[in-house]
This record gives C-alpha cells, sequence and structure tokens, in this order.
C-alpha cells in the first residue's frame, strides 16, 4: 500500500469530523431536554412554558398555548388576528402593508411634469 | 468479481463476506442512530443505536475485517446527522409549527441565541418563524439540500459513485446555503441577536459545527475516487 500524500489533510479532516459529529449529536440528543431544564421543567408544565413564551414574544399575559391543537384548520384567519394588536409596542410586523401611490401607464410624466412645474413657481 | 482469482487465499471469501455481513448491521444501527438523532426529541433514543454501530465497524476493523475505513464512516455519518437534524428541524418549523414540543423547542432555542425563531412566532398565515427570509431558506434547505445530502450520505457510506458524487455536489449547495443564509441573518441581526439570552456567542457556538461541507469537501477531492464502485 503505497504512502497517502495526504496523510497532514486527512488526520486534520479526521479530528474536525470526530469534534463536529460528536458536538452534534450531542446537540441532537439533550438541546430539547436542556431548555426544558433552563425554563424549570419538570416543576413547569411544557404547556406552561410555551404559554410563558409566548406571553413574551407578544408581550401579551393573555395569550395561550392551545393543546391539543386542532389537527386541521378550522378557519383560515391568520392566528393573531385573533389577538388584540401590540404592535404599538413591538413595532410592525412583516410583512408591512407599503401602501404606495402606484404610477399607472406613463402617468410619471405627469408627476414629473408637476414637480417641475411647482419647482419654476418657487 | 466470482471469476477473479488473483488475491485468493483460503478464507479470502469468507472473510469478505463476513466484513459485508457486519457493515451492512453497522450501517442499519448507523443509519437508524443518525436518524432518531435528526428528530432531536427522540434524540436520546438515537444514541445508543449510533455508538452501537459505531463500535461494531471498529470492532470489524480491529479483526482486520475488510470494512470502510473509519474515517469514511466518521465523514458519511457526519453528513448524515448534519442532513437529518436540518431537514427535521427545518421541516418542523413548516409543518408541526402549532404542537406543543415544537413551539416550546423552538421558541426556546429562538428565546436563547436567535430570535428569528422567538419574535412573533407562529404570527404569518405559514406558521413558524416568521424572521424575514427565514421560510425560505428553511423551505430550500429543509425540502431540497438536506434530504439531498442524506441521499448522498447513504449511498457514500454504501460506497457508491453516486454517492460521491453527489457528496460534492451537495456539498457545494451547502457552501452556497451557508453564504446565503448568513447574509439574510446577518442582514436581520438587529432583530435576531438582540434582547434574547444568548446572542451572537451562543448562536455561533451552538452552529459553527455545522460547518460541514468546508470540512468534507478537501477529504473528498484528495480521496481515490475508483474506491466506489460504478452501480
Amino acid at each position: 500500500m503505497s504512502e497517502n500524500p495526504h496523510r497532514v489533510l486527512h488526520k486534520v479532516v479526521f479530528i474536525s469530523a470526530v469534534i463536529c459529529l460528536a458536538i452534534q449529536v450531542i446537540e441532537g440528543a439533550l438541546f430539547i431536554p436542556l431548555i426544558l431544564v433552563y425554563f424549570g421543567f419538570p416543576q413547569v408544565g411544557i404547556q406552561e412554558i410555551c404559554t410563558e413564551l409566548y406571553n413574551i414574544t407578544y408581550q401579551d399575559d393573555d395569550r395561550e398555548c392551545g393543546y391539543p391543537y386542532p389537527l386541521f384548520f378550522q378557519d383560515f384567519t391568520p392566528e393573531p388576528d385573533h389577538h388584540e394588536s401590540k404592535e404599538h409596542i413591538y413595532g410592525p410586523v412583516t410583512p408591512p402593508r407599503a401602501n404606495y401611490a402606484v404610477p399607472g401607464w406613463r402617468e410619471m410624466i405627469t408627476i414629473v411634469e408637476a414637480r417641475r412645474a411647482a419647482k419654476a413657481n418657487e | 468479481m466470482s471469476n477473479d482469482t488473483r488475491n485468493v487465499s483460503p478464507g479470502y471469501d469468507e472473510l469478505l463476506e463476513r466484513g459485508k455481513a457486519i457493515q451492512k448491521r453497522a450501517d442499519l444501527h448507523l443509519m437508524i442512530g443518525c436518524a432518531l438523532i435528526g428528530t432531536m426529541v427522540l434524540g436520546l433514543f438515537g444514541l445508543p443505536f449510533f455508538f452501537y454501530g459505531l463500535w461494531l465497524n471498529y470492532r470489524a476493523e480491529r479483526e482486520g475485517l475488510p470494512v470502510r475505513p473509519h474515517l469514511m464512516t466518521f465523514v458519511g455519518c457526519l453528513v448524515l446527522v448534519d442532513g437529518f437534524l436540518n431537514a427535521l428541524g427545518g421541516m418542523i418549523d413548516v409543518f408541526a409549527n402549532h404542537s406543543l414540543i415544537v413551539r416550546t423547542f423552538i421558541m426556546g432555542v429562538g428565546l436563547f441565541m436567535d430570535s428569528g425563531y422567538f419574535w412573533q412566532y407562529n404570527t404569518l398565515l405559514v406558521g413558524g418563524a416568521s424572521a424575514p427570509g427565514e421560510k425560505a431558506w428553511e423551505i430550500a434547505n429543509g425540502f431540497v439540500l438536506f434530504p439531498m445530502r442524506i441521499g448522498a450520505a447513504w449511498g457514500f457510506l454504501n460506497m457508491k459513485r453516486w454517492g460521491f458524487q453527489w457528496m460534492i455536489v451537495s456539498c457545494w449547495m451547502g457552501v452556497f446555503a451557508w453564504v446565503g443564509y448568513m447574509w439574510n441573518f446577518t442582514t436581520y441581526s438587529e432583530m435576531r441577536l438582540v434582547d434574547i439570552i444568548f446572542p451572537v456567542y451562543g448562536w455561533w457556538l451552538y452552529n459553527i459545527w455545522y460547518v460541514t461541507p468546508f470540512i468534507v469537501l478537501p477529504f473528498l477531492y484528495t480521496i481515490n475516487r475508483e474506491m466506489f464502485t460504478d452501480d
């Protein structure tokens, strides 16, 4: 068997692969328990944690993590529409309404001419 | 192969058969382990399968049986786990965003290190993360790139030529996805990385281990592709 000319590179690849794999496996397996424990599981139930997280993100103490959630859509109204808007606290939610005055076919000419006239009158 | 009489010593065929059988068993355990780890919620149940698969492979190598080199096993498993974790991570956010555990887990992750998964969660008509651009990356990566990487890694672990080729293709797509995702993420950093538990460093500590394309590509370009079978 001939000497591997990429011996050093392959060693680096091996070590990086083992480290990344080990950490991915640990993260994959333990991250959900870690999050639950961080937020106080098991003294606090999963549904209570979920509700509290909703309350934080919507800055609204009345939000609740409904469980069990209906399997199929009951109505197609977006979920936030069921609640009082808090946009005055956290600002606009995507996607914001643009409210453009969209120019029609070659309407730009009238717009620009009006602007030129206004400028000339100054 | 059956007519090839070179290198045939007593017991060679038997060794080959034994190596093949052990490899198959190890791969089955590795696959089940990687898939379970990839579900995250069932991750703990995947660990024993995964380690048993690795151990089977390691033991066979120690016995001198003709099994896949361990470097290749680690590279294949790395891409497999990476693919499963990210594909399922994206899919649960798209499809299961109202289940209790997913809401708790994803919003928890969001509050930990990436507010894109916390801010206005489940606000839009397609639920899940509401961060600008995030849904597009979830769908592009979770439905195209990472399933492709799972398939590629499986073919690669089976030493198929197509697996090797698709590893290269999907690794370059992974480079593309990293660059695109990072720019989208950084563009909205003011919304995604403030007022959370572990800001920037937390995100990097969690995610830097998914740079698999950058680790795997140099390896793929420096191995002998004749090792991979044509079928």
